[in-house]
């Protein structure tokens, strides 16, 4: 119960941390340029089909990627990085909360954030409804849950990134890194003859996981334990790196 | 958890050392472990969420992999090649739609069902293996086989139905109207799972059609079409054998000629094997032999006309459905009869300038079941011919020349002395040449669907209604597309900075 009231108090100062960051909202600003760049050409390459700009808007465009893999690192490179830069993490650390609290608390803040970068985009449906209509729910909603999967994804990623690194910009270059290997590395996969290594990397491509699953308003039980699975793992990596420092 | 600060001795630090990386490896071996269980076996699953359930099975496919009891192989051979100006790419989708559809009948038949899918850019050998076993001529097809039966499924004759919209159909892109995936694909598991393989004999020795022959007006497509639904394809003299054999799944009569002439043995042996619930498919040219109009089709319940159905609309030919000549024509809906053949027609399709094709209807006095398969437009005519082997002028004379819709296709279910018998009448046999078939998709359909339905092979009790097709769209009026990029792409990331502001300057305060 402690333990619960401790995480709740950090995420909400993490949480108060983005939202009270003019800087936040510079990033928030180009965001949705991209975003609102990415909606229009969608619109403007499908002739008006509806359900085709949605899938491109929300998963097929490049525009949307480079969102999605540039932005992350971007809200989760100080996370850990700064305050061990700028001491702060050692007072963390000898506070009465656990390494876990100190993590999920900063995961939760920047996804909190993440999740609020891409709720504007639902203003984007009214100028569908304005001309007359809607795209499918069910991909509508699929998609959106991808989009908060991958972040999840993601900025578990940038968090380790975070802890493993000494400042926030190797931090950021090594979340990027990590994240573009996320993309392309299983993309290698369409180029290798049928078997078990193209069907595994198939299954972990991210941008496969847009277009088979989420942006078909499907929601498959295996592609979801990537997300869940691999959050999983980079947390607990990160609380271990964290927690290493006391090993020194 | 906390002794911050304290120096550790070298032991201990490898003590560290070896729980961490014991941890790792546990917890990367937990997550692969998940995603094998999750994605690879059983417990994965699927929810549709999509408004249509595009991506759900039906009830009656999950009872059919839930039944089987053997293994069977589908393998997808598709070239994705992108069709030109297309941005939809409805091409390529309906690609992926069959092989995510397939995904779900993996999953659901627990290991009995095996896909693989083809790319035959890069699996080259594997491909070629398949052409080879398969004995395929052309990409983007789906073989569904169990043991030595199997079924080819072609992705614009089988698996999904598109509009072509002109001869030359790369001047624009094809429509997708509608997806047929769950029909063939479940009837095609199915079939190849039952161990009877059906003989289809074609009638001989009228100048008929010959399904040997590859030339344009002969009839190889219709036999491989029918030998890809699992049925051998035999050639029948009726002179030769003095009877249809009992193993005889239906008999094709494709087009007897005029010139030719019906012995009375060959009569009485079609008459007989009718009598004994005989399925016959019959195609008779307007102009062709009518020698049997009087022995064997109107003691059946069948009225064949001898006019030709004409009109006079023009447009754009248009979809895939049923049609003899790429002639100009105009939608005229509600041209197909509601039967088990026509469930896959799209009823928006072409009308004909001149079919060359006769008008049929139940003979009177018959109590057979007559069912209308494909009907004229209501300002169609049927123009009567000048003598037995000279068309009339394809011009209506009203005094003698009725109009309305006619019927040009039948199914019939006769009674009495031939209960049990089926019959499909066809007004033109030039509707299941190669040439026709190759250039209408809806021919082929139609065809295999009529001798299904006679064999019986009924995929009655999975009958499965098409995936359709809708597109919504949006039309932006002209210079409306600045306020649109205004909107999302500058007031919007203006109003983010309006906020950034107004924090900094809280902030300050």
């Amino acid at each position: 119960m402690k333990g619960l009231r401790s995480l709740l108090v950090l995420t909400g100062r993490e949480v108060e941390s983005y939202f009270f960051a003019p800087l936040m909202y510079l990033v928030l600003a180009v965001f949705l340029v991209l975003n609102g760049l990415a909606f229009s050409f969608s619109l403007l390459d499908m002739q008006g089909n509806v359900d085709a700009t949605v899938r491109s808007f929300l998963g097929g465009s490049i525009l949307f990627w480079i969102n999605s893999l540039f932005v992350p690192p971007l809200l989760t490179m100080r996370l850990v990085a700064e305050e061990r830069r700028s001491g702060t993490l050692e007072g963390l650390m000898t506070a009465p909360i656990t390494d876990l609290t100190v993590v999920l608390a900063k995961y939760v803040g920047a996804l909190s954030f993440y999740v609020a970068l891409w709720a504007p985009s639902i203003a984007y449906l009214l100028v569908l409804k304005s001309y007359g209509a809607l795209p499918d729910g069910g991909v509508l909603l699929t998609s959106y849950i991808g989009i908060v999967m991958l972040g999840a994804l993601l900025i578990a990623i940038g968090l380790l990134a975070s802890a493993v690194s000494p400042n926030q910009i190797v931090a950021a270059i090594l979340g990027i890194v990590f994240n573009l290997l996320l993309f392309f590395g299983p993309l290698l996969s369409s180029q290798m003859p049928r078997g078990k290594l193209r069907a595994v990397l198939e299954h972990l491509s991210i941008l496969f996981h847009f277009q088979n699953s989420f942006g078909k308003g499907v929601l498959d039980t295996g592609i979801l334990a990537v997300y869940v699975l691999g959050v999983f793992v980079c947390l607990f990596l990160a609380v271990r790196a964290i927690e290493s420092r006391r090993w020194a | 958890m906390s002794d911050g600060g304290t120096t550790f001795g070298r032991g201990r630090r490898l003590t560290i050392l070896v729980n961490v990386v014991v941890m790792v490896v546990l917890a990367v071996a937990v997550t692969g472990i998940g995603i094998y269980l999750t994605g690879f076996t059983d417990f994965r699953r699927r929810i549709d969420l999509t408004e249509a359930e595009s991506y759900s099975l039906d009830v009656r496919t999950e009872r059919v992999l839930g039944e089987l009891d053997r293994d069977v192989e589908v393998i997808t051979v598709f070239d994705r090649v992108p069709w030109p100006h297309d941005p939809d790419q409805v091409w390529v989708k309906s690609m992926d739609y069959v092989t995510d559809l397939l995904q779900e009948y993996k999953i659901r038949a627990h290991g009995r069902v095996v896909v693989t899918n083809l790319d035959p850019k890069i699996d080259h050998d594997k491909t070629r293996d398949v052409f080879q076993r398969f004995n395929l001529k052309s990409y983007n097809q789906v073989v569904v086989s169990c043991g030595e039966n199997r079924r080819v499924l072609g992705l614009d004759t089988d698996l999904a139905e598109f509009d072509f919209g002109s001869l030359h159909p790369v001047v624009r892109p094809p429509r997708l109207i509608a997806y047929h995936v769950e029909q063939a694909i479940t009837s095609a598991i199915f079939d190849v799972t039952r161990d009877e393989r059906a003989t289809i004999y074609t009638i001989t020795g009228h100048e008929e059609l010959s399904v040997a022959s590859a030339a344009d007006l002969g009839g190889a497509l219709l036999a491989a079409a029918l030998g890809a639904d699992n049925a051998a394809v035999e050639p029948l003299s009726l002179v030769a054998r003095g009877e249809v054999p009992d193993d005889a799944a239906a008999v094709l009569l494709l087009g007897p000629q005029h010139s030719s002439t019906f012995l009375d043995e060959e009569k009485t042996a079609l008459d007989a094997y009718l009598r004994r619930g005989g399925k016959l498919l019959v195609a008779v040219d307007p102009l062709g032999n009518r020698e049997l109009d009087e022995t064997i089709f109107r003691p059946l319940g069948l009225e064949l006309e001898r006019n030709l159905i004409c009109h006079t609309q023009k447009g754009v030919l248009r979809g895939s459905g049923v049609t003899e000549m790429w002639v100009a024509g105009r939608e005229a809906p509600g041209r197909y009869g509601r039967h088990e053949i026509t469930r896959t027609l799209i009823e928006d399709n072409e009308v004909f300038k001149v079919v060359r094709s006769g008008g049929v209807s139940a003979a009177p006095g018959h109590e057979a079941a007559f069912t209308s398969l494909i009907l004229s437009p209501e300002d169609a005519f049927g123009d009567l011919p000048k003598s037995e082997i000279e068309t009339g002028d394809l011009k209506q004379d009203p005094r003698i020349e009725s109009e309305g819709s006619r019927t040009l296709a039948a199914a019939l279910e006769p009674t009495g002395p031939y209960a049990g018998a089926k019959v499909v009448f066809v007004p033109a046999v030039a509707w299941a040449t190669n040439y026709m078939i190759r250039r209408s998709p809806g021919n082929e359909r139609f065809l295999r669907r009529a001798v299904k339905w006679l064999v019986g092979k009924g995929d009655a009790s999975i009958v499965l209604p098409p995936q359709t097709v809708s597109t919504r769209v949006i039309e932006v009026p002209e210079g409306e597309e600045d306020s649109i990029f205004l909107y999302t792409a500058v007031y919007l990331p203006l109003g983010a900075l309006a906020l950034a502001l107004v924090v900094w300057l809280a902030r300050r305060k």
